[in-house]
C-alpha cells in the first residue's frame, strides 16, 4: 500500500507545540530502544530466541 | 599490568577507549590504554552531510583527541598502523614524519573504520575521479565548494542535472546519500532554484528505503507502514527520479555508466554528483611469528576482520545466531574488532546478480550507535579478560536496536528529519517470528521534532565521546 501524507499530517509536522511534544515522545522512544536489549534478555530467559551458545552460560548484553 | 592498544578513534574505537578506561579505574594494577589514530581530531561523521551542502564547517563536528586523553590518562600515538604481529603481540605504526615504531600490546582492539575504495569504480571519487563524496572532512568541504559552483551557475539561469547515491553495487551507507539528496532538494527549494534542477537517486538498493538493512516496518494504527512507503512518498514529493538496484561501471566527466539488476545498461548525464564509495578493510598487514602474511586467515576477502560470527553461509542460510556477539577473534583471543572494521557474516538486504554477472550486494551499515555498542562490548570483554574472566558481554546486531535520524532540512524552525528506530537491526525470527523485528517498538516519523533531535544527537555524541562530566550516563 502506498503511503500518502495527509494535509493534517503535514500541518502537524510544522506545528511547534505538537513538535515539542513529539520531540519528548521521540526522545523517550529512543531511550526505550536503548533498553530494548534488556527486554530481549528477558525474552531470552523465557526461552524465546535463546542463543545456542548461551546454554548454561552467563550473559550480559552491553 | 596489561596494555591495551586500540587502532582507530572513530565511533567504536573512541567509545571503546572511554569504556575501557572507566572499567579499569577500580581494577588492581596499573593498566595502560594506547590509542593509535591517523588524525589528531575526532570527527562526528554523520554531520558531514551538513558540511557537504555548506551549512556547517567541519570544525563544528570535531574535537581534539589529545586533551581528552591527557585528562583520562590514555596514551595517544598519531600515525597509521601498518602491520599487526599477532604471535609477538605488537603493531607497527608509521607516524607523519615517516618514522616507524613498534607498539606492544597485551590486548588489541581493531576499530579502524573503512578504507574508502574509490578505485573499485573507474572515475569515482573527488581525487582521481569526477564524483564528490561526504565521507571525510576534506571531501565534504570539496563537495560544498562544488555545490557553490553549481549554485552560481543556477543563479545565472542555467539548468542542471544532479545525481546522488551509491557508486558501486556493493556499497553501504545509502542513508547518508538519502539525507544528502533531501538536504540538496530543500536547500535548492529555499533558494528558489529547485525548478532548474533535475534530480536522480541512483542506488544499489533493491527498493526505495531498503538502506542496506532490508528496509523496516512498523505498525501505524491498523496498517503496517514500511520504509519503502516512506522513501517512495518523499521522493515523489521531492520530484526525485529513482534508478534503483544499479551498479556503476564507470564515471566520465559528464556521464555515469550503470547496469541494473535486469541487465539494462544506462548512461546518466550529470552536472553535479555525489556518490558514496564502496568500503573495504583498511590495508593492514597481519603477520605471524615467522613474518608470514596471514591476512587470509584473519580477514574476509574485503579485508574486514573475522570475529566470532559464523562465516561462509549463503544469504538464505544466515540466521540471527550467525551474527557476532563478543567481537573476539576466533584465531587470537586477545584480538577484538568492532565498528565497521569487523567482518559481517553476510548481507541483510537480499543480494542478486545481474544477467551479465554483476553483483548487487547492498552491505549492512554499522555506524553511529551500532558502532558504539560493538566497541563497548569489545572494551568490556577486554576488561573482563584483564581481570581473568571469560568475555561475556555481547552486542549482536540481531539483538541490539538501530537508531538513525535522516536530516531532510537543517533548521530550528523550518527543519525536518526522518526519525527511525528499529529493534533489532538484523531480522531475528527466533525472537520475533512474524517479520524478525519488534514492530510495536519501532518508530518512523518525519517532522521538525526529528530535526531538533538530530541537532541534539550531534551535540550529545560530541559531549559523550569527548568524555565531558557525566558522559557515562548518556546511552
Amino acid at each position: 500500500m502506498q503511503y500518502v501524507m495527509t494535509r493534517s499530517e503535514r500541518r502537524k509536522q510544522q506545528n511547534l507545540l505538537i513538535q515539542a511534544w513529539r520531540f519528548v515522545a521521540l526522545s523517550l522512544r529512543f531511550m526505550k530502544l536503548t533498553c530494548a536489549d534488556c527486554k530481549y534478555a528477558r525474552r531470552d530467559q523465557e526461552s524465546r530466541g535463546l542463543h545456542p551458545a548461551d546454554a548454561g552460560q552467563p550473559r550480559r548484553l552491553v | 599490568m596489561a596494555r591495551t592498544v586500540i587502532i582507530g578513534a572513530g565511533f567504536s574505537g573512541q567509545y571503546a577507549a572511554l569504556i575501557l578506561q572507566n572499567a579499569l579505574k577500580d581494577v588492581d594494577g596499573d593498566h595502560e590504554i594506547t590509542m593509535v589514530n591517523l588524525h589528531p581530531r575526532f570527527t562526528y561523521i554523520p554531520s558531514l552531510i551538513w558540511v557537504g551542502v555548506g551549512q556547517i564547517k567541519p570544525a563544528k563536528a570535531q574535537f581534539d583527541l589529545q586533551p581528552v586523553y591527557d585528562r583520562l590518562g590514555i596514551d595517544f600515538i598519531e600515525g597509521r598502523a601498518r602491520s599487526i604481529h599477532l604471535d609477538d603481540n605488537y603493531i607497527v605504526v608509521e607516524t607523519d614524519d615517516g618514522v616507524s615504531q613498534r607498539v606492544s600490546y597485551d590486548y588489541l582492539i581493531v576499530a579502524t573504520g573503512p578504507h574508502l575504495d574509490y578505485a573499485a569504480t573507474p572515475g569515482l571519487g573527488p581525487e582521481k575521479g569526477y564524483t564528490q563524496s561526504i565521507c571525510t572532512p576534506p571531501h565534504a568541504e570539496r563537495t560544498a565548494a562544488s555545490y557553490r559552483n553549481l549554485l552560481e551557475r543556477l543563479e545565472k539561469g542555467d539548468k542542471a542535472r544532479v545525481v546522488v547515491g551509491t557508486g558501486h553495487g556493493c556499497c553501504t551507507c545509502q542513508g547518508a546519500g538519502f539525507e544528502f539528496i533531501s538536504l540538496l532538494h530543500n536547500d535548492l527549494k529555499d533558494r528558489g532554484l529547485r525548478d532548474r534542477v533535475e534530480m536522480t537517486w541512483l542506488s544499489n538498493e533493491p527498493r526505495p528505503g531498503d538502506f542496506g538493512i532490508d528496509g523496516f516496518e512498523m505498525r501505524r494504527g491498523p496498517v503496517i507502514f514500511s520504509s519503502e512507503d516512506m522513501a517512495s512518498a518523499l521522493f515523489e514529493e521531492f520530484d526525485i527520479h529513482m534508478e534503483l538496484h544499479s551498479h556503476v561501471h564507470r564515471v566520465d566527466d559528464k556521464t555515469i555508466h550503470t547496469e541494473n539488476a535486469r541487465g539494462e545498461f544506462k548512461e546518466i548525464d550529470y552536472d553535479f554528483t555525489m556518490l558514496i564509495p564502496p568500503f573495504k578493510g583498511q590495508p593492514l598487514e597481519y603477520r605471524d611469528s615467522e613474518g608470514n602474511d596471514i591476512k587470509d586467515r584473519m580477514c574476509n576477502p574485503a579485508g574486514f576482520v573475522k570475529v566470532d560470527a559464523f562465516y561462509g553461509k549463503c544469504y538464505e542460510e544466515i540466521d540471527c545466531f550467525d551474527w557476532p556477539r563478543t567481537y573476539q577473534s576466533p584465531e587470537y583471543a586477545n584480538l577484538y574488532s568492532c565498528g565497521i572494521a569487523f567482518a559481517p557474516p553476510g548481507c541483510i538486504s537480499r543480494p542478486c546478480t545481474s544477467p551479465n554477472g554483476v553483483q548487487l550486494m547492498p552491505a549492512i551499515p554499522r555506524t553511529g550507535y551500532t558502532s558504539e555498542l560493538t566497541g563497548k562490548a569489545a572494551a568490556l570483554n577486554v576488561a573482563e579478560m584483564i581481570q581473568g574472566r571469560e568475555p561475556s558481554h555481547t552486542a549482536s546486531l540481531a539483538e541490539t536496536p538501530g537508531m538513525c535520524i535522516a536530516s531532510l532540512k537543517n533548521s530550528w524552525l523550518r527543519g525536518s528529519a526522518a526519525t527511525i528506530g528499529i529493534h533489532p537491526i538484523v531480522r531475528n525470527k527466533a525472537a520475533y517470528p512474524d517479520n524478525g523485528r519488534d514492530m510495536d517498538l519501532g518508530r518512523v516519523e518525519i517532522g521538525l521534532a526529528g530535526a531538533w533531535l538530530k541537532k541534539g544527537l550531534h551535540h550529545a555524541f560530541l559531549y559523550k565521546l569527548s568524555a565531558k562530566p557525566g558522559w557515562q550516563y548518556l546511552p
